[in-house]
């Protein structure tokens, strides 16, 4: 999918980045970023993520061991890594 | 002053000594610990690698004096050691490399400092990086790239850059790095050291500054395997302050078993020609070494492997974008000067604080992040890394190792305009095990035209102790125990 320009003067805006000055170098790497991370896309997967929201803080991701998350999320397998996300992101 | 020693039927410094030799002459009473902070003080003044952001010698040698009365109980005992910057050290600034942290000191210690202080450790400073651990080559640090002592034109990896700079340099005996995606294992790598990225969980994170929480790790950079052993085993341990490591018995030294015969597991990714051909060259050989040591050699398809560059730049950037928001100018750090209202002085702060890597990288995860893509981009990344994890737990069922090269080339030039997608390249293959949180060490196996090539070595989850039998082994038998 290709990123328009205005689209990552508004992820800047967001992240209370000013690129103004350097937009268009900016633009570019960005670009060149997503090229690669769109090749996630072809990944053919068949297992769902659990994905729980921290009512705690926001915007915050934290990677839980798994014998703590057990104790916690009974559905959660061995060995595997939850992520939590604020439901409102 | 100086001490030389007699090793080996010539004069050598102790710098340049086995951590076993400096333990011993300790015991003896034949040095002190403060003739190590001093031979440490004249290297690192001589030095031009740019491998510290702070140095403390008069905390250290304030220290080195107390220990003198003290009995020398542990091989740690009075041993200088370099801290990586985004390890929070009470009393001494932690700047992550990055101007928006320039001038913060931290009001308390690392879970790992407090280790290390427990051994009588002695930090002589905090070493140089990549701006909040981003970056490949250390060349994103807010104090300027440091370079490789091996060839001062090269990188030496990053972003734990100084780290391995200074074990490299013989500057310090030791270091603590992190690795979020291979920024232990690279550096080590292309310095010629050993270094381990340890189970997720074995390392406390408390006075980490994140980047990417779900994979960062404190480890240890060493020019020797055991030595390499002995860090980690001081620094390994749950920790109340951090609800993920785990309370598995912790790793100590005498767990490792030595003569075993081991099945491994070599992906045939490591083969694919974006694998530089000397890279190739060189761990075909070692595989040979390793199958002529007794030990079955397997090679196996683990297909979600390439799928880690853009697994990493999801994960790491999306999970940065959040952990960075909290550098705003309010609490701590870099604040603007001038500004109209409240979001201009935010702004101000993170526009003129952060550098160009961390503003991509930032605004890159808020954009993977924003509801229209979460679903498409990190949920699918969730899901490629279940994937990846599950088929590597399972080649652990049959294996008790799996063996790929370190990097996809040797060290890089310094200075160079790069593509930012190439620095990401390097850690190909160091990224699947982060992901899965399996531990994996890295040791020099080889030189091309006088740059380290190394083997990284992945184990079992808290299977640290056969990653290092098998290190040991190799160190011994393939690469004739020579420091690079």
């Amino acid at each position: 999918m290709q990123v328009k320009k205005d689209k990552v003067r508004y992820v800047s805006k967001l992240c209370k980045i000013d690129i103004e000055d350097n937009i268009d170098k900016y633009y570019e790497e960005f670009t060149a970023i997503m090229e690669s991370v769109n090749k996630i896309l072809d990944a053919e997967v068949d297992k769902d993520i659990l994905i729980v929201p921290n009512q705690n803080t926001n915007r915050f991701y934290e990677g839980i061991h798994t014998d703590k998350v057990n104790k916690i999320f009974a559905k959660v397998e061995n060995g595997y890594h939850v992520f939590r996300r604020w439901k409102n992101d | 002053m100086v001490i030389m020693c007699l090793e080996g039927g010539k004069m050598t410094n102790l710098l340049d000594l086995e951590l076993i030799k400096i333990h011993e002459l300790l015991k003896e009473g034949k040095i002190k610990p403060i003739d190590l902070v001093e031979e440490c003080a004249q290297r690192i003044a001589a030095s031009d690698l740019n491998a510290f952001i702070n140095l403390d010698f008069e905390g250290a040698r304030a220290q080195a004096r107390a220990l003198e009365n003290k009995k020398v109980d542990n091989i740690l005992f009075g041993i200088p050691i370099a801290i990586k910057d985004n390890i929070v050290t009470k009393g001494l600034a932690t700047t992550c490399a990055s101007k928006v942290l320039a001038d913060y000191v931290s009001p308390f210690d690392a879970k790992v400092i407090e280790k290390l202080k427990e051994k009588n450790m002695i930090i002589v400073g905090k070493t140089n990086m990549d701006e909040f651990a981003m970056g490949g080559t250390g060349e994103t640090s807010y104090f300027g790239p440091t370079k490789n002592p091996l060839n001062k034109a090269m990188s030496p990896g990053g972003s734990s850059s100084g780290s391995a700079a200074a074990v490299a340099g013989g500057l310090v005996p030791l270091a603590l790095g992190s690795d979020t995606g291979g920024s232990i294992r690279e550096p080590a790598a292309f310095c010629g050291l050993v270094g381990l990225n340890p189970t997720y969980g074995r390392v406390s994170r408390y006075g980490l500054i994140a980047f990417g929480s779900s994979l960062d790790q404190i480890g240890p950079l060493s020019r020797r395997v055991i030595e390499n052993a002995h860090l980690f085993a001081a620094i390994n341990g749950e920790c109340q302050n951090d609800t993920t490591t785990a309370s598995e018995k912790p790793f100590v030294v005498s767990d490792i078993e030595n003569g075993k015969k081991y099945r491994i597991a070599v992906p045939n990714f490591c083969l694919t020609k974006v694998i530089n051909a000397d890279v190739v060259s060189v761990f075909l050989a070692c595989l040979d070494k390793i199958k002529a040591a007794g030990h079955q050699v397997d090679f196996v398809e683990l297909p979600y492997m390439k799928y880690a560059i853009p697994l990493y730049q999801v994960i790491a950037l999306a999970e940065a974008s959040s952990n960075l928001a909290r550098f705003d100018g309010i609490k701590y750090g870099y604040q603007a000067s001038q500004y109209d209202n409240y979001d201009d002085y935010v702004t101000k702060t993170r526009t003129i604080g952060f550098g160009t890597e961390v503003k991509r990288r930032i605004m890159v995860g808020t954009y993977l992040l924003s509801s229209e893509n979460v679903d498409v981009y990190y949920k699918k990344a969730l899901q490629v890394r279940r994937e990846l994890s599950d088929e590597i737990r399972l080649a652990f069922q049959q294996y008790d190792l799996i063996v790929t090269p370190a990097t996809v080339s040797t060290s890089l030039i310094l200075g160079k305009d790069r593509n930012p997608n190439e620095i990401f390249l390097q850690d190909l293959l160091a990224i699947p095990f982060s992901m899965s949180g399996h531990p994996s060490l890295v040791m020099p196996v080889d030189k091309v035209d006088n740059n380290p090539i190394g083997l990284q070595i992945a184990g079992r989850y808290y299977d640290e102790k056969t990653i290092y039998a098998f290190a040991l082994e190799l160190e011994k038998n393939v690469r004739g125990d020579e420091s690079v």
